[in-house]
């Protein structure tokens, strides 16, 4: 049998792959003044999953997987560099059912009971029927209801789902009508913001809650929003008025077409309404009764596939494959903390000279930079390691600058997955995206920075 | 046995009736709310049942609307494997299709569908 699988792009992965272990050996072998040799070998693995997560030879989930790999052969082994023993190793296999992946588990099953019975759309029907045809309000509207799903949903089902009922509305207007583009632009927008908004609305932001755990830093599910949901309204409003400007409409009306009256649910539709009203209850009151969010969210999972609301096909659906970039995230991090090479990255800088409010604008601009181009999961796993370790910046501070700016980057259509599916639309250019998403992300930097570094 | 073992790793077939052998085909499509949508082949000349499909995924002749279906359920976390799925999916879809007709014309398996499903499938049918 002639070996097939070496054929096409195949090729171009193996050639990453081994471009990218040999730049990690190489730096592994750098033997850099005051790092240890676990340092280095981490700083080797950190390299390689660097170019890994940039260049994408594959799936970002296997690059999480050949991290894990490296790390128990070359650092958790017994006898290694860390000294661990026997079952040491397991504190790299731990980050793959922390907290956070659980907490993203258990919303994961939720917005899939949502979506598998039609509740998005109900919601979404009822929603619609109150809005104006005014062209600001409709933009408005839209762009609201999709940050509101996208808190609860991933990004990339709201922008789906929202952009369903654009396209056919944008299909009738004028072939020179700007504010087709408003509107296409929109729904990623305002679907990347909203990710902003809860633990569970986009990876990043469970990332850092998980960074700030491993720190010794608790960040409740109240806590996040009682930031985010503030940050999501405004800059959803900045969104808006850019859009606005940039794209005024010369059509005085805009007509959703959406069914008359939207169907009533059904009794299991409601009954899961309810158990998802119950979780968010008391993912928002954990301070009260104690209960971790992590657990509570195990609640629906118990709840909608032990009454066959949800089965087999739902669960291979969950999106495992994000999870597992989040627990490699996270693997990540315990290595760079285990081997001091975080304190030591930290340590090559003289962060004191830059002052909190420049740091702070540093970790902002690079996670803009980095998300711009890769994806804002791997930009976390990348950065948060590094910037929760800094002495003179409260951790939390950094932490959140990092997650939020790296949803609220989206410049270009491979900076977000939303943004890939509004301009697979065909109805903006890149340099149209480009123009308000780079005002929208220099907004966001400056106001996210200054609002987190006044607030900490 | 394998279906690639046994004569390479594709093949395609109309679907026949199995009462008076006719390829002309109804689709009676089933929805229900919170179950998998199923399509019920009938024959166009015989009225017979000739087999039942769960659907996993469609696409429409609007390739980019079916994408938006389809990017409901798939969790991704790539911008740029997003904008290689959504702008690849409607050539991918045409030309696969092209693909399955010029197979048919020139070397139709000469298997029922059923046999073939169970070699490719390991013999998991729904």
């Amino acid at each position: 049998m002639s070996l097939t699988i070496l054929t096409g792009k195949n090729r171009r992965t193996v050639l990453i792959l081994a471009i990218a272990l040999l730049a990690g050996a190489a730096v592994s072998r750098i033997p850099f003044d005051g790092l240890s040799e676990a340092g280095r070998l981490t700083f080797g693995i950190f390299t390689m999953a660097a170019i890994l997560w940039v260049l994408e030879p594959f799936p970002l989930y296997v690059t999480s997987f050949i991290i894990v790999i490296l790390e128990v052969i070359l650092l958790g082994r017994s006898g290694g560099p860390l000294g661990l023993t026997g079952s040491g190793y397991m504190i790299f296999l731990h980050p793959f059912f922390s907290s956070v992946v659980v907490l993203l588990l258990g919303g994961f099953v939720m917005a899939q009971a949502v979506k598998r019975y039609g509740i998005d759309t109900w919601l979404l029907r009822k929603l619609l029927h109150r809005g104006g045809t005014r062209p600001g309000a409709v933009l408005l509207g839209v762009m609201v209801m999709t940050a509101f799903f996208s808190m609860w949903i991933s990004n990339t089902a709201t922008t789906a789902l929202m952009m369903a009922v654009a396209i056919p509305v944008v299909n009738t207007f004028p072939g020179n009508e700007p504010f087709r583009k408003a509107i296409i632009l929109g729904i990623p927008f305002a679907a990347n913001i909203g990710g902003i908004g809860t633990p569970i609305g986009s990876p990043p932001n469970a990332i850092a809650i998980g960074f700030l755990e491993q720190s010794g830093y608790e960040m409740t599910f109240l806590g996040w929003m009682t930031i985010g949901i503030p940050i999501v309204i405004v800059l959803i409003l900045v969104c808006w008025l850019i859009l606005y400007s940039l794209y005024r409409p010369k059509i005085e009306h805009v007509e959703l077409e959406v069914p008359e009256e939207a169907e009533s649910l059904d009794n299991r539709s409601k009954f899961i309404i309810g158990v998802f009203l119950l979780v968010v209850v008391l993912w928002l009151t954990s301070a009260l009764h104690g209960i971790p969010p992590a657990i509570t969210v195990l609640i629906p999972f118990v709840v909608l596939f032990g009454l066959r609301l949800l089965d087999d096909d739902d669960l291979r659906e969950l999106g495992w494959g994000i999870l597992f970039i989040v627990g490699g995230g996270m693997s990540l991090g315990v290595a760079m903390n285990e081997s001091g090479l975080s304190e030591w990255l930290v340590s090559q800088v003289d962060f004191a000279a830059i002052g909190t409010l420049g740091i702070l604008f540093l970790f902002a601009a690079v996670a803009a930079i980095m998300t711009t181009f890769i994806s804002n999961s791997a930009t976390a796993n990348l950065l948060l390691p590094i910037v929760v370790g800094i002495a003179v910046v409260s951790p939390v501070s950094s932490a959140l600058v990092v997650a939020i700016v790296s949803s609220a980057a989206m410049i270009l259509p491979v900076s977000t997955p939303p943004n890939a599916i509004a301009y697979g639309s065909g109805h903006v250019y890149v340099r149209e995206m480009a123009k308000a998403g780079s005002i929208i992300t220099a907004v966001s930097i400056v106001f996210v920075t200054l609002v987190i570094y006044f607030l900490f | 046995m394998h279906i690639n073992e046994k004569k390479g790793a594709e093949s395609a077939r109309l679907e026949h009736c199995p009462q008076c052998g006719a390829v002309e085909t109804k689709n009676n499509v089933y929805f229900c709310k919170g179950k998998k949508i199923r399509i019920y082949i009938e024959c166009a000349k015989c009225g017979q049942f000739v087999s039942r499909y769960t659907l996993s995924g469609y696409t429409s002749d609007k390739p980019y609307e079916s994408i938006l279906e389809r990017m409901r359920t798939v969790r991704l976390n790539s911008g740029k494997r997003t904008l290689e799925m959504v702008e690849g999916f409607g050539d991918d879809v045409r030309g696969e299709y092209e693909h399955v007709l010029e197979l048919i014309r020139t070397q139709e398996d000469n298997l029922k569908i059923e046999e073939i499903i169970e070699d490719d499938l390991d013999g998991r049918t729904d």
